[in-house]
Order: structure tokens, then sequence, then C-alpha cells
């Protein structure tokens, strides 16, 4: 556009005008083209550039009618705060006025410009600002970002389509290149290739270019054969630059990428590997079937064999990989475990504390501790120990993917395992966590961890784990899936390791009998109830307990349970025999009632050792249901209904109300049990029953029960000596008939016979539950079904006032088998692992063969 | 899953882990020497698979225990492993005197062992 230069320097900041410059603003004559620009010497030239006289100028926004508004606006506004906000005195003539408006004209182009480019302006000029208050920006001001950015958008179209339209031509002849036999033509390619895939136009270009496939296959080609390193950084670059979009990635897969990048694994070259990782990451993540096809390239091998460098950004690109592949493939998981895997990501979780890595790797763990085969192998490289390292971190991800780990560990880590106390601490202090799913888990891992192990029973009464239990008992409520765990916990506290004792007395010194008493009420569910009645029984192995828990109500409690659960099995059975088929166990959620009977009337028969508590049993009428119960098929059944009658028979009237409901006829059948206790517990009933008949009665009793006791043909466990005790045995021994039985005198031994395995002890203990599979939050019940067991012979002991011992179980291994000749040696047999011989009985239940 | 809950007699196919067992030689408590295995089984046709304590479910032959450091454990036989074969005899169908004949006569033992959690998911 022709223009005439006016004179140089125009008028400027005169007058009243406010201005933070000086008055004179030099105008170089270097800057003619922007004078140009701004339409100086234009007809119809006003000062400024795009605003009022709606010439075409890069300014697209400011251009147009809109203009003239806006520059009404504006300037009435210049003109307001002119007047106002300064508190300038009004009274500005006319002349004045317009005079003023002529010097904004002129310089809004130049505000402008500098709003929209400042790139386009001299250092150290000064255009005089506007703004007139400084805390209200001015029109221009305020549209500066805007038009900005929309000045850079614009230029980057510009470049994009000259990229693409680049991009575009170039490609057939990149593919020819590629394909090339001279490497150094290929290299040149590939690096070129590189290049142009780093910005997205030409990125774009090249996949979705109809040649993406073959120019994707020259470069993967170009990776297998090349041993250069440039063309290899090259066309493995290209590929990760791809690998962000989906075509890319789809193209990849399709071009056999994915064997090359796992070739690529192995490379010494550090941003080789990187490159690499990453694009088989995003194929991983986002491109169906890469998967199989990683790991039908033995990517997993190379990738567990890769952790262990030492950069954490790159290892937890790498454990994310492992983990998107062994999610729910058992045949990856045991590639990991045959790699070394679980060695190798404990040894991470223990070394660093990059907090993704972390997350990673226990996600990667989790993945893996479902597999049966791996777990073993987790916790015996301190898999536990070190995910107990992190149990108190800050990053709630992680805390949690380490507690499931945990969990599903647990069931495999409680045989062995010094050094848990860090982890059963940590546990027990979470168990304050606020969160639930936390507090779930903890409870859960404390559960199996202590089922069956000692050492971890009492490492967690040591470090107040009975009162933290109790506190979150309280605070769950209603909530099973919190409470349940914490019940078989304590549970399993409260017996059969040295600090049992004070466990049961911590239970109740916590406020803990209330609520357990509580929890028997509905709506607690069938597997809840079950481990509450062996809580129950546990607790009143403490006679302290004994009146507290009476005035809770549990004994009434107890025989709501037991009748209900009876008469579940009455219905059941009576159903059977009118119909056809094998009687199953009743089952409600999971549960037999057949257990809740056993432990229901295990729990009355230790409650019983007391005598206020025999007198509230009595009052409730259960003494018949007690007798019923003789005649279940069931070993266990017999021995407890058995048990609880001989506790009750220790009152006169108790032996009365046994005996009115005609308990001699079952009692007497007992008698000739194969079971022992069952045997014994019937024999002490009889015994009791009968104080007040006549002599001869009696008399005929004991060679009753001496033969049904002492008879041939049944099995004597290790020769144990007198199965009576001793007020029974001076009974036999009537002043005048020396006793020539087989039997010398002498203390009954006792022994507690551990390998009765994974046997249904009196502890309750149930199994440790099987793991989570699915990493869902799961269950938690999985007690083993109750078998038939027989207690050892710790019967000798003080029969006369209450069965003192904790009664072990021995059950499928069958006793010793003595024979005609009994021997009376017991240490002899004490504790001797004599291989069990096949019993006599044509009806072998199952036992098992050492070979 | 049907590896588990085999009825002896019928068909099955399955995958299985081979395990080849050197027995060690030992002298017992009478001083004569003993081929030992190191490991327990239980289970059989004669048996009653609902009795164990291991809940087992069906009537095959089962690894009720492997000791430490014995033969078995160096061999990879796990506890609970069901053993489908034994030196080509087929232990599936067999009563439980007969699959301890069967492992106690020769001094190597090439077994097929079928796992949970690891022959099938």
């Amino acid at each position: 556009m022709s223009y005439q230069m006016q004179a140089q320097g125009r008028p400027m900041s005169h007058g009243q005008y406010v201005s933070n410059s000086p008055a004179d603003l030099p105008m170089p004559s270097v800057k003619e083209h922007t004078l140009m620009w701004q339409g100086v010497g234009q007809p119809g030239y006003v000062g400024d550039s795009g605003i009022q006289s709606g010439a075409t100028t890069q300014a697209p926004s400011l251009s147009g009618r809109g203009g003239d508004d806006d520059m009404d606006t504006s300037e009435g506004g210049v003109m307001l705060n002119m007047g106002g906000s300064s508190g300038y005195s009004a009274g500005y003539t006319q002349d004045q006025v317009e005079d003023m408006n002529a010097q904004l004209n002129q310089t809004r182009s130049q505000r402008i410009r500098a709003a929209m480019f400042p790139e386009t302006l001299d250092e150290g000029m000064e255009i005089p600002s506007t703004q007139f208050d400084t805390t209200q920006p001015t029109a221009v001001q305020r549209l500066a970002e805007p038009s900005q950015m929309l000045k850079h958008a614009v230029v980057n179209l510009i470049n994009y389509q000259d990229d693409a339209d680049l991009a575009t031509r170039a490609i057939p002849e990149l593919i020819k290149l590629l394909n090339d036999e001279d490497q150094v033509v290929v290299s040149h390619a590939a690096m070129m290739v590189h290049q142009l895939s780093k910005k997205e136009a030409s990125r774009h270009a090249i996949m979705n270019s109809p040649q993406a496939t073959k120019m994707i296959a020259a470069l993967v080609r170009a990776l297998s054969n090349s041993n250069d390193l440039e063309t290899t950084k090259g066309a493995v670059g290209t590929l990760h630059n791809l690998s962000h979009h989906r075509q890319g990635l789809l193209a990849i897969f399709k071009s056999g990428g994915i064997p090359a990048l796992v070739k690529l694994l192995s490379s010494p070259v550090e941003s080789v590997l990187f490159y690499a990782i990453t694009t088989l990451h995003n194929l991983l993540l986002h491109q169906e079937g890469s998967k199989m096809a990683v790991r039908l390239a033995g990517g997993l091998q190379k990738m567990v064999a890769l952790l262990q460098r030492n950069n954490v950004k790159f290892l937890a690109i790498v454990t994310d990989c492992l983990q998107i592949l062994a999610y729910g493939n058992q045949e990856s998981k045991l590639i990991i475990l045959a790699s070394q895997g679980p060695m190798e990501l404990v040894r991470i979780l223990r070394s660093y504390t990059y907090e993704k890595l972390l997350w990673t790797t226990s996600r990667v763990l989790k993945v893996l501790s479902v597999c049966s085969s791996n777990k073993p192998a987790i916790v015996e490289a301190g898999g536990m120990q070190a995910l107990a390292m992190h149990l108190g971190h800050q990053s709630h991800r992680l805390v949690q993917n380490c507690l499931w780990t945990c969990r599903n560990l647990s069931d495999a880590a409680t045989k062995q395992q010094e050094g848990l106390e860090t982890l059963l601490q940590g546990l027990v202090q979470l168990l304050g966590s606020s969160d639930v799913n936390v507090i779930t888990c903890a409870a859960g891992i404390l559960s199996n961890l202590t089922c069956n192990n000692q050492r971890n029973k009492t490492v967690v009464c040591q470090v107040g784990g009975i009162e933290a239990l109790v506190r979150t008992i309280i605070h769950a409520g209603d909530r099973e899936e919190i409470t349940e765990p914490a019940i078989c916990a304590l549970r399993h506290m409260t017996s059969r390791h040295a600090e049992a004792e004070m466990a049961q007395n911590a239970v109740r010194l916590s406020g803990g009998l209330p609520v357990i008493v509580r929890l028997l009420q509905p709506p607690s569910r069938w597997p809840l109830i079950k481990a509450l009645i062996g809580l129950v029984r546990n607790l009143a192995l403490c006679p302290a307990n004994h009146a507290p828990l009476r005035e809770q109500g549990v004994i009434t409690r107890l025989v709501q349970l037991l009748i209900r659960a009876f008469q579940d099995i009455q219905r059941r059975s009576s159903v059977v025999s009118s119909g056809s088929g094998q009687p199953q166990g009743s089952y409600a959620d999971g549960v037999r009632m057949e257990e809740i009977v056993e432990g229901a009337v295990g729990a009355l028969h230790i409650l019983a050792r007391e005598s206020h508590n025999r007198a509230v049993i009595r009052g409730l009428s259960v003494i018949p249901i007690f007798v019923q119960l003789l005649y279940n098929e069931i070993e266990n059944i017999q021995r407890v209904a058995a048990g609880v009658l001989c506790e009750l028979a220790s009152d006169k009237e108790g032996a009365d109300m046994i005996e009115q409901e005609g308990a001699t006829a079952p009692l007497t059948e007992l008698l000739h049990s194969r079971n022992e206790g069952v045997a014994t517990y019937a024999a002490a009933v009889l015994f009791r029953m009968s104080e007040d008949k006549p002599q001869d009665y009696k008399k005929r009793l004991s060679m009753e029960l001496t033969n049904s006791l002492f008879r041939e043909d049944h099995h004597l466990w290790n020769g144990d000596l007198p199965l009576m005790p001793p007020d029974l045995q001076q009974d036999i021994l009537a002043p005048d008939q020396p006793y020539e039985g087989p039997y010398g005198q002498g203390p009954p031994s006792v022994h507690s016979n551990q390998d009765g395995g994974r046997s249904y002890r009196q502890g309750y203990d149930a199994l440790p539950v099987e793991s989570m599979q699915g990493l869902e939050l799961g269950s938690h019940h999985g007690g083993p079904p109750p078998s038939a067991t027989s207690p050892t012979m710790g019967m000798g002991m003080n029969m006369g006032h209450s069965m003192g011992l904790p009664i072990q179980s021995n059950n499928y291994a069958p006793v010793d088998h003595m024979g005609s000749d009994l021997d009376f040696d017991p240490l002899n047999h004490m504790g001797q692992a004599t291989p069990p011989q096949p019993p006599h009985d044509a009806q072998a239940a199952w036992y098992d063969t050492d070979l | 899953m049907s590896t588990f809950f085999h009825q002896a007699g019928t068909a099955m196919e399955c995958l299985s882990i081979p395990i080849t067992l050197h027995k060690e030689s030992v002298l017992d408590h009478e001083g004569r020497e003993v081929h030992r295995c190191g490991f327990k089984i239980g289970g059989g046709i004669d048996q009653d698979f609902r009795k164990s304590p291991q809940n087992y479910s069906d009537n095959g032959i089962y690894v009720t225990e492997v000791q430490e450091n014995s033969p078995a454990a160096k061999a990879g036989l796990r506890m609970n492993d069901k053993i489908l074969q034994c030196n080509g005899y087929d232990l599936t169908m067999c009563t439980h005197k007969k699959a301890v004949d069967y492992i106690k006569k020769y001094p190597v033992l090439n077994m097929l062992v079928a796992r949970k959690g690891v022959t099938h998911s």
C-alpha cells in the first residue's frame, strides 16, 4: 500500500494527557514499515490501524464493524476513566478532548501491536499507557493474551500444513531408502524419519499415509538387520513417537514390530532400551493383541532380567509391563517365577523409595500372589517383611496394594517366619486407620497369620493387638467384613500359646465381652456366629470371665443358637429319611449347622465348669437336647455332649435331671465308642449318676465300665495308663477285692499329639483362608469341615471336678494298634512317630501311609 | 478342574508335571536298609475322600505330606499333589494298598502329578 510519509515525530502526549512516559517519544525511522503497516498516510488514516479503517491487517480480531463500536465504547470508556476513577476534575473543553482522542488514536496501534506482537517492538520504546486505574486493565490489555494465543495458533496451522505436505511427499522416497542395501543410506534415512516423526504434522502424515505399514515394516526390518547404532536409534525413536497414537500402534503391531522391540530389550545402549520399553509399554496399554505377542516373543523373561537395572523410572515402566502381562494369565506368572521374578521384585521393594515404582511393583506382586506356585517363592524371598516396610507410607494406593498382597500371601506364610514382628506391629497400627478397606485387610491378615502359629500369636498379644482388635470390633458395628476376621484373630490368640491366658483376660479388660455377646444376636450371619462361639469358648477357659459372660446373657444366647441349629438338623434329616439321596450337611451361609451345634455345646461345656453357670444351664431346659445329641453320628458332637453332661452331672440336681431324660441308655452305648474321649466322658457321667444308687448297682456298673473301657480290641492310644480318674478307680478297687487288672498305678500321662495336621482342633483355629482370587476384597471364611477327631488321653487327670486340659485332636491317623498285650511304658511312646497301621475295621475311613 | 473331581475309571485328559524321584537308602529302626521317599500318600478307591481332613474331592492318590530335605522335596513333589501315574501304573483307579505297593516297588519313581493352581488355573 502506498503511503506518504508524514512528518516525523507525530505529536504526542501533550496537555493533560496522563502519561507515565516523557512527553517526547522518539520515533525512529526504522519504524517505517510499521508505519506502513499502520497505514499512516493512507486516506482515512486517523492514526491507528484496523480499528477504525477496517483495513485488512494482521489483527483480525479487532477489525471490522465492531471496531467502531469498540472504538466508541473504549473511547467512551477512556473518557469515563479519565473522568471518574482518577478523580480528575471535570471540565475539559471540547478541543482538549479532541486533542486527547487524537493522541490516543495514534498510540492505539502501538499499544495493540505491543499486546499482540511483542516481538516486533523495539527495545526501549515506551508507549504511553492508557491505564488510569492501575487495578483495572484496559480493554487492550485484557485482550492481549487471547490475541497472542490466536496468533500462535494461526502460525502453527500454517506450519502444520507445510510439515504435513512435506512429509507426505517424502515418505515413498524414504521407504525406498530404508530398504536400500547400503547401511549408511539406511542409517541416514532412519535418522530423517526420526526427525520427521518428532513433529506432530509429519507424524500424522506418516501414520495416515497409505504406505504407513510399508514404512513401519521397513523400519522394523532396519531394526532387526542393522548393527549400526544410529539406525537403531533412529528407527526405534520413530516407533516410539508413533506409539503415542492409535493408528501408529496398530501399524506397529501389524508390521511385526513387537518381536523386534523385544529383541532390542537386550541392547546395551540405554537410549535404545528406553525407547524400546516405552514403546512396548504403550502397545501393551492400548493395543489389542500385544500381550500375546509380547509373551510369544519371550518378552517376559527379558523384562524380568531388566529388573536388575537401577533407573527408577525405567523400572517403573518395566514393572508396569509385567503387571499388564501377568494379570489373569497363569502361564505368564509361572514364567516370571521361573526367571526369579519374585526375588527381584522383593529386592526392588526393599531398595527404592520412588513412590510410583513401589506402587507398580506392589501391583505385580499382588498379581503374582494369587498363584499358588509364586506364593511360597515370594514368601521365601522375604516378601512379607518387604511389604511391611511400606505399610506406613503416605501413598494410599501403595498401602492398599501392599495390604492386598500381604493378605493373599498370608495363608502361605504361617508355617515359618521369624522376623514378622514389624509386619504384625504395622498391622496392629493400621487397625486404627480411618479407611474401611485398610482395616478389613489388616484384620484379615492378622487372622491368617495368627492361625496355628504360636510365635505370631504371642507377638501380636505383646504389641497390644488384643486391645486394638477389641476397639476395632466395637467401632465396626455391623460390618461383618471387619468383625469376622477380627473375631477369628481374637479366637486364635486366646488359645494355645504362651500368652493365651493373658489374652483371655485382656479381652475382658478392654471391654470386649459386651460387644462379643451382642454380636451373637442378629443381624450377624452364621460365619461370624461360628467364630464368636469359638471365641466365647476360649474366653471361658479363664475363670475370671465366667461371671461377666454369664451376666451378659451369653448362656441364654448360646442355648438359643443351639436349639435353632439342632432343629434345623432334625428337619433336614427327617426330610432326607422320608425322601432318598445322601444327606449333605445342612448349610447356611456356607456354615454347617453341625458345626454350630458342636461349637455351642463345646462352649457350654467349658462354661459349665462354674457352678452358677451350671444352674443357669439347668434352668434353660436344654439337657434334653444334650441327651438327643448323644445319638448323633458325628463323634465330635457326641464328645462335647457327653462332656457337658459330665460337667453338669457334678451337681446332684444335674445328675438327676440327666437321668430323668433317659440318658443312661445312649451313654451306655457310647461306652463302646472307638473314640476314647466319648467313651471316657460317657463313663464319667454314668459313674456320677450312680452315686446314690444301691451298692450292687454300683458294682455292676463298675464291671461294665471296666469291661467296656478295657476290652481287648479297643484302641488304646500309645498304651497310656489308667483311663479312669483316680476316684473312679478307687471304687473299682473295692476294699476287699484286690484289683488285678492289667494296669498298674501310676500317674496318667498326658500326651499332646500335634500331628493331627490340619484337623479341626479344639482351639478352634480355623484353616488359613484361601487367597483372594481376582484380587478382590473377598470373604474370609474358609474353615475346615469338622472331621472325626479323637482326643488325647488327657482324661486321666482331674476328672473329678473339671476337665482342665485343653483337648487336642489327633484325627485320621489311627492310633497304634496294641493288640492284646498292653505296653505300659508310656515314656517309650511319648511323642514317638510310629507309622500308623491300617485299622482293623473293614470300613476304612481315611488314612495315609508313610513311604 | 475335572482333574480333581475325577470319577475313577472314566477317561480324563489333563496337563501334568513330570517328577522323577530318586529314593534314598536309609536304615530303619531295626537296622535294615530301606529306600525312603519322604512323603505320605492318602486316598484310593477304597477310601472315603469325604473324610479326608484335607478336603480332597475325589478318590485319587494324594500326597498328604512331604518331609523336609527328603528325596520327594528335592524332586519337586509338593503337598496335595495328585499322583496320576507312577512308573506307568495308573494311580487314578487303584486301592490305597496297591498304590503303596507300586510306589515301593522301584528305587526310582517317574511320576506324573497334577497340582492345583499350576496344571490348571
